[in-house]
Parts: C-alpha cells; structure tokens; sequence
C-alpha cells in the first residue's frame, strides 16, 4: 500500500492563468460591446474603433487587456459638454460584473449587450465586491 | 430609488456652499446629466452609471454602483486663475464631500461611498467662442440598502 504525492502546482497556476487570461479577454468583449452599443454615431467611425487590440489581449503571460476608442474626439464624446459617458458607462458595467468574468462565471457571449438586463438577472452578494 | 437617490446627490452638493464648497464654486450651476441651457462656467454635472440589484431569495438586500461627477471650466477673461485649476479645486473638493458622507436617501440608506477613482482632465475646443472647455471627473462607488 502507498500514496504517491505528487506537486502539481506548475500546472495548476498555468491552468489558472489560462483563466483568468480568458475571464480579461471577456471583459474586454464585453466593455466593447456595451460601448459600442451606448456610443453616439454620425458617420460611425468612433463606434467602429472601439476595440482591444490584438497586441493588447491578455496571455497568460501577460495578464491586462486594453479597451480603447481610437477616434481622437471619444474624450469629448464621453465626459464632455455633449458627452454620453458610452465609454465610462461601459467601464462601469463592467467593473460590475468583472468578478464573474474572472471566476469564468459568465462569457462575453453569455452576458448580454445590455448592463440593465444582465445586472438584474445577476446575483451580488450583500456588500461583496465585485 | 433612484429618483431618491439623485434628489439626495443634488442636495448633499448643492448643500455645500460653504467657502471652497462645490456649490460656492460651481459659479455656473450644478446640475443633473447635463447643464442647463446657457449655463456659465464652471458648473458640476452628476450622472448615475449602471447600478446593480443583489437579491437574497425574493428580496433586495443592496443596490450597488457608480455614480460619474464632472466638472467643466473655461479660463477666466482678466484674471490670473486659469480653468484647469477651478476644476482642479473643484475636484478635491467632491472627493472629500463624497468620501464617507452622510446622505440620506429616501427609503433606502447608505452603506458605503468613496470616491473610486479621478477621470483625467482633458480639454474641447468651443469654436463658438473660440475658447477651450476644460472637464475633469471623478466617479464614486456607492453601496445602499434595498
């Protein structure tokens, strides 16, 4: 009779980097989707370059992953006299909802394009940040 | 709720009118989602972001989210001030009225408010006037009950 032990701890920190790589990238998906969704379109160029670059994703080697809005005017179009926070709205839809993107709770196509839809069929728990 | 919840924002910052207070120096007003037409410089916008619902069983225990105030200033015409720095003093000032504030909230109470982090300062050229509006932000975390 015996127990072999073994340490697998290796592999288990890249499996978890492997996910949390992937809950960042469906963030990301999501931020872009609820942007894109809140922003203002004359010509739709601003809304077409919302996006997280290819060079920006997160890789288990590199754990963040950049949303940005190329069009030079997003700044005015989000905070300014005008602005309809599409960029800061997005940023806190998903600030919300980021602990499940982590955990892998939810993928960005499982979220839904609608913060106000998705929030109320999601459960917080009493004063647990996200 | 939120309709509370705006009324209690509205008059914790018109409230504060005391010397350096964001009523005192939003000379030109304070007010919800966007300013009023013709409104000066400079003046102090709050809008709600997405909040969300928790729930225990078929009871809301908490509501939890951000609230987004900016501060929009032009440079003063004859005077040595300059517009950055009116929301500059703007700012600082919203982050100590909302770091752990009393606010009573209409059928509801709140748990917990600070400001999470500072939208930075950028500017927009106003060609009508041929003058640059400056803005910068804040956006505050808040937790209320039910």
């Amino acid at each position: 009779m015996g127990v072999k032990l073994i340490d697998n701890k290796e592999k288990v920190i890249a499996a978890l980097k492997q996910q949390v790589a992937n809950g960042l990238n469906s963030a990301g998906v999501f931020f872009v989707a609820e942007a894109q969704a809140n922003a203002a379109v004359d010509t739709g160029f601003m809304k077409a370059h919302i996006l997280v670059p290819e060079s920006e994703m997160a890789t288990p080697q590199s754990l963040s992953t950049t949303v940005r809005s190329l069009a030079p005017y997003s700044g005015p179009q989000d905070q300014g006299i005008r602005g309809n926070l599409f960029f800061t709205r997005a940023w806190g839809a998903t600030r919300l909802k980021f602990k499940q993107f982590i955990l892998g709770e939810v993928g960005a196509g499982h979220a839904g394009s609608d913060i106000i839809g998705a929030a109320l069929e999601d459960y917080h728990g009493p004063l647990g940040r996200p | 709720m939120s309709l509370a919840l705006n009324q209690a924002i509205y008059s914790k910052l018109s409230g504060d009118s005391g010397i350096g207070g964001v009523n005192t120096l939003s000379t030109g007003g304070i007010d919800q989602v966007i300013s009023r037409q013709g409104a000066g410089y400079p003046r102090t916008i709050f809008r709600e972001l997405p909040f969300v619902h928790g729930y225990s069983f078929r009871s809301r225990v908490c509501v939890h989210g951000f609230y987004n105030f900016t501060v929009q200033a032009v440079d003063p015409v004859n005077t040595s001030d300059e517009g950055l720095s009116l929301v500059d003093a703007i700012v600082d000032r919203l982050i100590v009225l909302f770091t752990d504030p009393t606010i009573s909230v209409s059928g509801s109470s709140l748990l917990y408010c600070r400001p999470d982090r500072t939208v930075p300062a950028t500017s927009e050229w106003d060609q009508a006037n041929n003058r640059n509006i400056y803005y910068k932000g804040i956006i505050c975390e808040l937790w209320l009950t039910n």
